[in-house]
């Protein structure tokens, strides 16, 4: 027995091939058929209308998914362009008087529906271009808020380097304020060991310490120990507290007799303020009245006392 | 303007298909906002391309602005109307494509998703449901039955090229076809109609 499942239909079947239209499977041939069926047979409307409510159900199997909102855009400005070419046609029917048209209107009217059709395009063009400036606005948007974003990162940058930079710096004054430290601590040492000599020297060499040097008013700090021992042995004025000496200045030491001073030695003094200060004694320290110590100009020499007296001690009678 | 996209939302669809008849483009815009994400689906689940996908959406919602007059509710269901529109510009569009053969599918799967947080919650349960529905009957449908459904509608072949495809006689393809649509009316009439 023959399976009908296995005929090959060769005689047109349009009912038979109701399934197909429903599915978009159909010949153009076979198409027209189905449809001229269509066209005569409410059964065969019916038909078609249940499977194609089932085949409808198949459009659910598509991954559910959004299109792009250009399509919504570019649907309503074709939609616009439509309802304008309406709005002329409307426009010209009513131009038109109902008891015929005038040799004028007739003339015209093909001129009008030519316009009609090119004003109709050219605004569907207007509408799409708006949709693509609309778009590109936007993209111009994106762009600028982009640059923004870039902007504030670089700003961001910028302040990191200032603040690299600004500890970098402050690296640099530490560095500085530990050399000055380092100077300072060397200058103390170096004044220790003066003070250490002197104490030897007084104790056993025989130096006795006939003035004590005391800072004027503007460096009340500044003190000063005069060692001497024999008129033909050096004499050490051991100094400290006293600021160092501006550029190109220099302190000097000076005897005092008669009222005139005679310098003995210039000195500068380290960073600790301090300076040990060896020189010849001209006389017998007694034949002096005052020991002075002045600020004098580089320029100046030992024959020109010009400056400041910033220490002084009065000799023992 | 809200005021009036709530009135458009409490519509049936044919209540909007008047509106839009009668040349309200808002109408038409809800009618999109409603089906226009479905049309688009089915068209990228054939064509794989989502520009040519955007352009049947497109057209299919131009058809209804211009045709909408034509549709009569002894034919079916609205949405029935709609989807054969929306099937019938995709196959012509698939079909156009095996002629030229000249363009060349895209890689869909990026721009799927790409919109895909603007779906509600919601509206994603309720597609899933009928998504899960509508898989069940395709699954319990025999392979053969099966088979012809998805090289019809989804491979836009026609019931000549399936049963050359096949090697099965063309009177076996028609009946398969038959068969399966029928289970699948069977199986989802009483669940989804009254749904959508």
């Amino acid at each position: 027995m023959t399976d009908p499942n296995s005929l090959d239909f060769t005689v047109p079947d349009p009912w038979g091939d109701l399934p197909g239209y429903a599915l978009n499977a159909l010949s153009p041939d076979e198409r027209a058929r189905v449809e001229e069926l269509l066209e005569y047979s409410p059964e065969a409307r019916d038909e078609l209308r249940r499977y194609m409510e089932a085949a409808e159900n198949l459009s659910k199997l598509a991954p559910d998914t959004v299109p792009s909102a250009r399509v919504r855009r570019l649907l309503l400005a074709q939609v616009d362009s439509d309802l304008h070419l309406m709005d002329i046609a409307r426009e010209d029917a009513r131009s038109v008087s109902p008891s015929g048209q005038s040799v004028l209107s007739a003339i015209l009217k093909p001129a009008r529906v030519a316009y009609a059709g090119t004003a109709a395009a050219l605004i569907s063009v207007i509408a799409i271009a708006a949709v693509f400036a609309a778009e590109n606005s936007q993209l111009n948007s994106e762009v600028a808020q982009l640059r923004d974003d870039v902007n504030t990162e670089s700003s961001e940058i910028d302040e990191l380097r200032q603040s690299v930079e600004l500890m970098t710096s402050q690296f640099a004054a530490q560095d500085a304020e530990v050399a000055r430290l380092t100077a300072l601590n060397a200058a103390m040492n170096e004044a220790l060991k003066d003070q250490q000599w002197l104490t030897y020297v007084t104790q056993n060499n025989q130096y006795r310490i006939p003035e004590i040097l005391q800072g004027g008013p503007q460096m009340p700090e500044a003190i000063g120990t005069l060692a001497v021992k024999n008129f033909d042995d050096p004499a050490v004025l051991l100094v400290s507290n006293l600021p160092p000496a501006p550029e190109s200045y220099q302190y000097m030491l000076s005897l005092v007799r008669d009222g005139v001073p005679s310098p003995v030695a210039s000195f500068q003094v380290n960073e600790a303020g301090m300076a040990r200060v060896e020189f010849e004694l001209p006389d017998n320290i007694v034949h002096f009245e005052s020991i002075i110590v002045t600020l004098e100009s580089l320029d100046g020499g030992l024959e020109s006392l010009s400056g400041q007296a910033v220490m002084t001690a009065a000799t023992a009678p | 303007m809200a005021q009036e996209s709530i009135v458009f939302q409490e519509m049936d669809d044919l209540e909007l298909l008047e509106l839009i008849s009668s040349g309200d483009r808002d109408a038409l815009a809800h009618l999109y906002d409603r089906y226009g994400r479905r049309v688009f689906a089915l068209a990228a689940r054939i064509l794989n391309d989502p520009v040519s996908s955007e352009e049947v959406t497109q057209d299919v919602f131009l058809s209804v602005w211009r045709r909408g007059s034509s549709y009569s509710a002894a034919k079916g269901k609205f949405t029935t109307w709609l989807f054969s529109i929306a099937h019938n510009r995709t196959i012509d569009e698939l079909r156009k494509r095996r002629r030229d053969r000249n363009r060349q599918n895209d890689d869909i799967e990026d721009h799927l998703h790409i919109e895909s947080a603007e779906i509600s919650p919601l509206e994603n349960a309720v597609a899933q449901s009928e998504y899960a529905k509508v898989r069940d009957a395709m699954a319990d449908l025999p392979v053969e039955q099966r088979q012809v459904v998805e090289l019809s509608y989804f491979k836009g072949l026609t019931q000549a090229e399936i049963a050359e495809k096949t090697g099965q006689p063309l009177g076996t393809v028609k009946t398969r076809m038959r068969l399966a649509l029928k289970k699948l009316r069977n199986a989802l009439s009483s669940e989804i109609s009254a749904a959508v």
